[in-house]
C-alpha cells in the first residue's frame, strides 16, 4: 500500500469545503442527479444539524468531527470503519465501494433523523467513501455531539448499526490475487419493516 | 406498455454486465391485474437470465422511487418509476 496521493489529501481536509465543490459531482458517475456523491446533504434545525456525505476524498477524522462540536456539548463520540487487511485467511488489498446515491443520502438522512428519537444529541455527521479505500483507510466516519457522553456513544452505535441494516452501499473485496467478492453485511435488510415483524 | 428503467448495483450489476436493464411491461396483465414489483420481479429474471438466481433470493430487495417497500405484491409500478435492484448491502 502506498501513501495517499498528497493532492487527495488535500481534497480530503475540509469536508464543508469539498460540499461546495460542485465539480465533485461529475467526477466518476455524471450521470447521477443531485443529490450527488461530494454534496453534503444537511436537515435539521440549529445545532440538530443533520449532515451526511459520500465522497470519493479520503475521509478526515478530524474535519468530520470538528463539523459536530459546539460549546455546549462536553462530548463527541466517533465511529471509524477502517478496511481490514484479511478475510478469511486471504490477503486483502483494497476495498472498493459504490451506492445507489439519491437513496443511501435519503436512507442516511433518515436515520439522523430516526436516532433523534431514541437519543438526545445534538450535530451529526455522516460520511461514507465510496470507490477505492486502501487497507487502513477510513470507509465511513460517524461524529455525534450531545451535552453528556451517554447519548453521543449510544447514538453513534445505533447509527453504524443501522447503516449496515439498510443503507444501499456495497463493498467488493479485492485479494493479493486479484481475486473480488462483494461483501454482504450479516444484518443486511434485517428488520427494515418493524411492524411487521 | 409500461417503460421500465432498472437500475442494478454491486453483484447484480457485474452478473448483467450492464448497470441499468430497460423492461417493457403490459400496464394491465391479461387477468386484470396490474403492473406490480413483483411481476416486474418475475419479468427481471426472464429478460436477464443472469440475474435471476439473485433475484430469487428474498434477500435480494427492489426499492420503488429509492425507497423500500414493505410488499412487492402489493406496490402498483407506473411509467416513470425508478426501480433498483438492491443485492444484500455490505456499507461501513
Amino acid at each position: 500500500m502506498e501513501a495517499v496521493h498528497a493532492s487527495s489529501v488535500q481534497e480530503g481536509l475540509e469536508p464543508v469545503q469539498a460540499a461546495a465543490t460542485v465539480s465533485a459531482c461529475s467526477a466518476e458517475q455524471p450521470e447521477q442527479p443531485a443529490p450527488c456523491i461530494g454534496t453534503l446533504v444537511t436537515s435539521g434545525g440549529r445545532g440538530q444539524e443533520n449532515m451526511c456525505m459520500l465522497t470519493y476524498e479520503r475521509l478526515d477524522s478530524s474535519a468530520i468531527v470538528d463539523m459536530v462540536v459546539e460549546p455546549c456539548c462536553g462530548a463527541a463520540s466517533v465511529f471509524l470503519g477502517t478496511t481490514r487487511n484479511s478475510f478469511e485467511g486471504k490477503e486483502v488489498v483494497r476495498l472498493e465501494y459504490e451506492a445507489y446515491v439519491p437513496m443511501a443520502l435519503k436512507e442516511l438522512d433518515a436515520l439522523c433523523q430516526g436516532v433523534r428519537e431514541l437519543h438526545a444529541v445534538h450535530r451529526i455527521a455522516v460520511f461514507h467513501r465510496l470507490g477505492v479505500v486502501p487497507v487502513t483507510e477510513a470507509s465511513v466516519i460517524i461524529a455525534v455531539a450531545s451535552p453528556h457522553r451517554r447519548a453521543a456513544m449510544d447514538a453513534c452505535a445505533w447509527l453504524i448499526d443501522g447503516l449496515k441494516v439498510r443503507v444501499p452501499i456495497w463493498k467488493k473485496e479485492v485479494y493479493a490475487d486479484e481475486a473480488a467478492a462483494w461483501k454482504q453485511n450479516p444484518e443486511a435488510g434485517v428488520g427494515l419493516f418493524p411492524s411487521t415483524k | 406498455m409500461v417503460v421500465l428503467q432498472i437500475l442494478l448495483f454491486a453483484r447484480a450489476r457485474e452478473l448483467a454486465g450492464q448497470p441499468t436493464i430497460e423492461l417493457s411491461l403490459p400496464a394491465v396483465t391479461e387477468l386484470g391485474e396490474v403492473l406490480t414489483l413483483a411481476t416486474v420481479r418475475e419479468a427481471l429474471k426472464a429478460a436477464c437470465p443472469a440475474i435471476a438466481s439473485l433475484l430469487s433470493s428474498t434477500s435480494t430487495l427492489l426499492a420503488l422511487n429509492a425507497s423500500y417497500v414493505e410488499s412487492e405484491s402489493t406496490t402498483v409500478v407506473k411509467e416513470g418509476d425508478e426501480i433498483a435492484v438492491i443485492p444484500p448491502v455490505s456499507g461501513g
